[in-house]
């Protein structure tokens, strides 16, 4: 049996539980096995139903214990389920949620774990996983030295959800219990994104900035390239942590997803987690100067160049196009 | 762990190449990393900035851990010239290629033997290298203390039990938890503006105390280690691609002349 964990937040079902249902769903076909779905929650309201068709059973363990999703708590209902009902492999979601109580979880009970994942698959019944490594430059296949089911989380955006299977799940209540003095943290309030002005996840046209571009200073050349192509500028996570973009036009796993006509990523790399937010672009244009660098891989049109000698003649070379134009 | 009055914080830190560019595939499914020049793990140097800031504020001693890395020795030295005020440095046959659960059981080893038992153990959220995101929850659950990762911020009171965390979730919005202290933490990058460390800072940082451990004094050796594991690479591999992009050539002048007029036909400058 192929178990999932249903991650959900105030409410709502996230999309990875469903990308997470759709490769389970695939990975049971192959070895004429079965899918369930845990939920665990303190209020199953609407959060049933959309499961059911994806499996061919819905666990729900509904207890107030669960209200803030603590890691702590998640761990030690998983735990029981899979101590219990003998899993052979298990998804999790690559997330904030996952990645606080998974690892934990596996070294409590021994068992392997494999992160990240992008690909995984049974050959001859040996679990093996493919996974990016070193910047995204190289796959890594990864496989199990230990007994035991993994514990498998798979990167987000990856298996894009289409139809249910339609398993049409039986609903089964379960009960795992949780020792609240095992409970280390406590939530006290969410803090909601800092929302300015623009919103790049509805832009057209987006202007991206990465590391590349090395100083606050140098904006000024994307900021013209911006204003030259009536877009809103955008960025990778380190400009963000760095200070030099609000929080709110970050582009990636922690930031928004896009899906702009025109993504134009100047001096990006394109680490996974920041191409999981932007691979839904219609077009998407690379200027830098590492022609390994894994953006290219996705780009449709790339420049392999010193970006701080392309940049200004594109925008000025657009200038002058956009004037011309009848 | 008992835990003493003193402010006494653990970072674990790690190398990892600081250009992937420098790694070559063999044939044979493996990595060779003869040309390799390491840096701090990113993910750690903030971790190591936040410990420094938190003992700027009530005192105490930050060391800074390192597991195996052996080639990797002037990073202990950089990690003391960006804070640390001493560094424990473990080694042994087998460790470089250990997985990450081998590593995390060897630190937190290494962690339990000290004199003075930390209140807080950071590690990166993920290392840049493998980004497993395994280490700190495998150091928690074998120290058995409490655990949270993707902190952004860290609200610490002297003398306090427990520790206010900033959690990153996704799509920007964030949480605030409580968490019981000692703990390990699971920093993410941006929560503080991590030093730079000039040369004069690294020579100098030589005079700080440093610690050789052995994996022989934990009572593990190669074949142990080995044991531990619990995953490992079979193969790396190139990335496949599906359609390469169509690559301008030329000086600046004409890639951006060339791109210009491509984004015109496409008609996604009006």
């Amino acid at each position: 049996m192929v178990l999932v964990l249903a991650e959900h937040r105030r409410g709502e079902l996230r999309d990875v539980s469903f990308e997470l249902l759709t490769k389970a769903d695939e990975l049971a076909t192959a070895s004429d096995s079965k899918v369930s779905v845990v939920l665990l929650t303190d209020e199953r309201n609407g959060l049933v139903d959309p499961l059911r068709p994806w499996a061919d059973e819905v666990l729900v363990a509904e207890d107030p214990v669960f209200a803030d999703l603590s890691g702590d708590a998640i761990r030690q209902g998983l735990g029981h389920l899979i101590e219990s009902r003998e899993p052979d492999t298990i998804l999790i979601g690559h997330t904030s949620q996952g990645l606080e109580f998974a690892p934990r979880l596996a070294a409590q009970l021994e068992l392997p774990i494999v992160t990240k994942v992008e690909q995984c698959r049974r050959e001859n019944g040996e679990f093996l996983a493919e996974r990016s490594v070193y910047d995204d430059q190289f796959g890594a296949e990864i496989g199990l030295r230990n007994d035991g089911p993994p514990l498998v989380t798979i990167q987000a955006a990856t298996f894009p959800a289409g139809e249910p299977p339609g398993r049409g799940g039986s609903v089964v209540e379960v009960d795992l219990p949780v020792d609240t003095a095992e409970m280390a943290s406590a939530f006290i309030e969410y803090l909601e994104p800092e929302t300015g002005t623009v919103d790049i996840a509805e832009a057209d046209v987006l202007v991206s900035v990465g590391r590349g571009i090395e100083e606050e200073d140098n904006l000024d050349i994307v900021e013209d390239l911006a204003a030259a192509l009536d877009a809103d500028i955008a960025g990778s996570r380190p400009l963000i942590d760095n200070g030099w973009l609000p929080s709110d036009r970050q582009v990636g796993q922690s930031g928004k997803t896009v899906t702009p006509d025109l993504y134009l990523a100047i001096g990006i790399s394109g680490a996974s987690q920041h191409l999981m937010g932007m691979k839904g672009s219609d077009t998407v244009v690379a200027i830098n100067n590492d022609p390994n660098a894994p953006i290219f891989d996705i780009a449709d049109y790339g420049i392999v160049d010193d970006l701080f000698d392309v940049v200004p003649a594109l925008t000025d070379r657009l200038t002058q196009e956009i004037s011309t134009q009848p | 762990m008992d835990y003493n009055e003193y402010m006494h914080q653990v970072v674990c830190v790690k190398g990892v190449p600081a250009s992937a560019a420098e790694l070559e595939l063999r044939d044979d499914g493996t990595l060779d990393d003869e040309w390799v020049t390491y840096e701090l793990n990113e993910w750690d140097e903030y971790a190591l900035e936040e410990a420094v800031s938190i003992r700027e504020g009530v005192g105490g001693t930050v060391t800074a851990l390192m597991v195996g890395d052996r080639a990797k020795e002037d990073l202990v030295f950089r990690s003391l010239a960006k804070g640390a005020d001493r560094a424990v440095r473990v080694d042994g046959e087998g460790l470089d290629q250990a997985d990450t659960f081998a590593k995390a059981r060897v630190a937190a080893g290494a962690i339990d033997d000290m004199d003075d038992p930390p209140i807080l153990v950071y590690t990166g959220l993920q290392a840049a290298d493998t980004a497993n995101a395994q280490f700190g929850g495998t150091v928690a659950a074998t120290l058995d203390l409490p655990f949270t990762s993707f902190i952004v911020g860290v609200e610490y009171e002297d003398g306090a039990d427990v520790l206010t965390v900033r959690r990153e979730l996704e799509g920007g919005l964030e949480e605030r938890r409580e968490l019981e202290i000692p703990a390990v933490l699971g920093i993410q990058t941006g929560l503080n503006d991590p030093p730079y460390a000039s040369i004069r800072e690294i020579r100098a940082a030589r005079d700080k105390p440093v610690v050789e451990r052995s994996l022989d004094e934990f009572g593990l050796g190669p074949v142990a280690v080995t044991e531990m594991a619990m995953t490992g690479v079979n193969r790396y591999f190139e990335p496949e691609v599906e359609d390469a992009a169509t690559v301008f050539e030329g000086d600046p002048d004409e890639t951006a002349n060339e791109l210009a007029e491509t984004l015109v036909e496409l008609g996604v400058v009006r």
